[in-house]
């Protein structure tokens, strides 16, 4: 659990309940009632909500006697996983700086990549294996400026995950969305 | 054959097109409401009202041909913005800077946001107009109240999920439909007028035109679909329910634009009235609603500007922050995404005070649509070329029908921008 929630879980067991959840935001609400804490709300995956269940489940005997998680649901998602693969690749001042945003992606998208590399002048010879030949030119130029550029192949649903993340939360210089394809193992 | 055993047969085939095809049964149909559900509604926003009430008032029904063009050419055009953000999973004005560089994509954001700015004005002014229609407030005093809760609801609530059911406000509009019925205007004039191109060369005319053309085919609700799919995270796999909510959501909106002129037209043109105020513009719904006309005229305004309003700040919020790469979306709480929120809170300042200046509501609203009407061929065009591009859409790439309605759509923003220019160069902008 990071720090930004530790704080939040401690703020709750303090009575304030207006704070917004630092990863589900308003999608989630809590209620303490003397010692009775009640989770509401809608999340996007059955992962997070036992997370969050667990977390709340952990605080009983430490000010909570008991927990109710009966109204906090997973949205019912139409979306097949698997169905669809997309290469996702962002270019970075460095290997270093690149390195860094691919654990970001790991650790908060919580996604698996079918396929990940960082690439850089050393190993520019994967590209032919890892980028499709149309793009291949984009990112050539972008190592011969020194950069590194991040690829990984996730899941088209986990692809909106990765870009967004890409994008907002990293300090990338560029990234692209290569279209959805077929499965690699297909 | 079921749905897996389809898809798996697609997935031996292997084009990630046939794989990601979808069928759906008429429970899914009912269920769809989306992005593009909420686009539709945001369409006819109080401004859109307006324009379409002005043009059924000054130029009867001459221009609901224009209207009937403008539908698929719409639709095609929410579709590509959908289509875009689902395939390249980032939204359009990322899309715009890292495909064609920040030089095309600056102004393309920045022309977008100054309409926004001042079709918000415009919308706050019409909603306070309406407001005092039925409160005998004077609409100056309201002005500032009203603009504070919205841009706190927006900043600090979740409005996607709110405006779902802000939706229902919006269908008040429907009563236009039945106040056109009860105006007994002149069918077979609505028909023809419908079918056969009446084009006119006067400036009053072509303002009306491209104004009706800019408020339907609209800047801001390009950047609101493709943001709007990129929170909703339905992919290509879900792009037939995209493109049908998508297309509910554009025909209810010109069904409704369609009624508002046949409504204006019968009420207000055979009159030879004019539409200076809301009480003009609310004397259409009068053959349906006597005396209750403006108390439901200004219920239809307020719902429209609650759900239209959010819609253009987010929309300008969700361009510079895509420019700026900044974190982003409505889902995310104020102190996730400060600068996205920061631009939202401006364009709600500069708004209230472009409202509470001396400006006169329904020219404010007419001309803000047109300057939409000018700004939209450009982003046409931009997002055909991307759309055109098999190197960013892989197999979604446009058909040839898409492309020939996208162009044609392109098409005939210029040529009315074109005539417009003329015109107002040659005879200067009337009074």
């Amino acid at each position: 659990m990071d720090a930004r929630t530790a704080a939040w879980w401690n703020a709750v067991l303090a009575g304030e309940t207006d704070e917004p959840h630092p990863i589900h935001g308003r999608h989630i609400s809590v209620r303490l009632h003397r010692d009775r804490l009640e989770l509401r709300g809608v999340l996007e995956r059955r992962e997070d909500r036992a997370e969050l269940v667990r977390q709340a489940r952990a605080r009983i005997g430490k000010g909570v006697r008991e927990v109710d998680v009966s109204h906090l649901v997973v949205a019912p998602r139409l979306e097949r996983p698997g169905l669809l693969e997309q290469t996702i690749i962002a270019s970075f001042t460095d290997r270093a700086t690149a390195e860094l945003a691919r654990k970001f992606v790991l650790e908060h998208g919580r996604v698996v990549p079918v396929q990940e590399a960082i690439i850089d002048r050393t190993n520019g010879e994967r590209l032919r294996r890892l980028v499709p030949r149309e793009h291949i030119d984009d990112v050539r130029r972008r190592l011969a400026r020194g950069e590194a550029v991040l690829v990984m192949r996730v899941d088209e649903i986990a692809a909106f995950t990765v870009r967004g993340l890409l994008e907002e939360e990293t300090r990338s210089h560029w990234s692209l969305a290569v279209p959805p394809e077929a499965p690699s193992g297909v | 054959m079921s749905e897996i055993a389809r898809r798996k047969t697609a997935t031996m085939r292997g084009t990630a097109h046939d794989i990601a095809r979808e069928h759906l049964s008429a429970a899914d149909v009912a269920r769809i409401v989306g992005p593009g559900v909420i686009s539709g509604g945001a369409d006819n926003d109080p401004a859109g009202i307006a324009t379409y009430s002005v043009v059924g008032a000054t130029a009867g029904y001459a221009q609901n041909w224009l209207l009937f063009l403008a539908t698929p050419m719409l639709i095609v055009v929410q579709q590509m913005s959908a289509k875009v953000a689902n395939v390249t999973k980032t939204d359009l004005a990322t899309l715009l800077r890292t495909t064609y560089g920040a030089r095309v994509a600056t102004p393309a954001v920045l022309l977008m946001v100054v309409a926004n700015v001042i079709t918000m004005g415009a919308d706050l002014l019409a909603m306070a107009a309406a407001v005092q229609l039925v409160t005998g407030v004077r609409h100056i005093y309201l002005i500032v109240p009203m603009a504070a809760v919205m841009g706190t609801v927006t900043i600090f609530l979740d409005y996607r999920r709110m405006s779902r059911y802000l939706l229902w406000l919006v269908g008040v509009f429907a009563t236009y439909i039945l106040a056109a019925f009860l105006a007994r205007p002149n069918w077979s004039d609505v028909v023809r007028s419908t079918f056969v191109p009446d084009v006119r060369f006067s400036v009053d005319y072509m303002l009306a035109a491209v104004a009706m053309l800019g408020t339907t085919i609209t800047p801001y609700l390009f950047f609101w679909q493709s943001s709007g799919e990129i929170e909703e995270k339905r992919g290509v796999q879900r792009l037939r329910r995209t493109n049908l909510d998508v297309g509910i959501g554009m025909v209810w909106s010109n069904l409704t634009a369609f009624f508002v002129i046949v409504a204006t037209g019968a009420v207000l043109y055979t009159h030879h009235a004019h539409v200076r105020t809301a009480a003009d513009a609310a004397r259409a719904l009068e053959p349906f609603a006597g005396q209750y006309a403006s108390a439901l005229f200004a219920v239809g305004i307020i719902g429209a500007g609650l759900i239209a309003i959010p819609v253009l700040a987010a929309s300008s919020a969700y361009g510079v922050a895509g420019l700026a790469g900044w974190r982003r979306g409505l889902g995310r709480p104020a102190r996730n995404a400060p600068h996205f929120y920061l631009v939202i809170g401006i364009s709600f300042l500069i708004a209230m005070q472009l409202a509470i200046s001396s400006v006169d509501p329904i020219k404010a609203l007419f001309y803000s649509q047109v300057l939409d009407g000018l700004i939209a061929p450009f982003l046409i065009v931009l997002m055909l070329l991307i759309t055109s591009s098999r190197k960013l859409m892989g197999d979604f790439v446009n058909g040839p029908i898409t492309n020939l309605i996208g162009w044609a759509a392109a098409g005939v923003m210029v040529l009315a921008d074109l005539a417009l220019v003329y015109q107002v160069a040659t005879n200067g902008l009337p009074a």
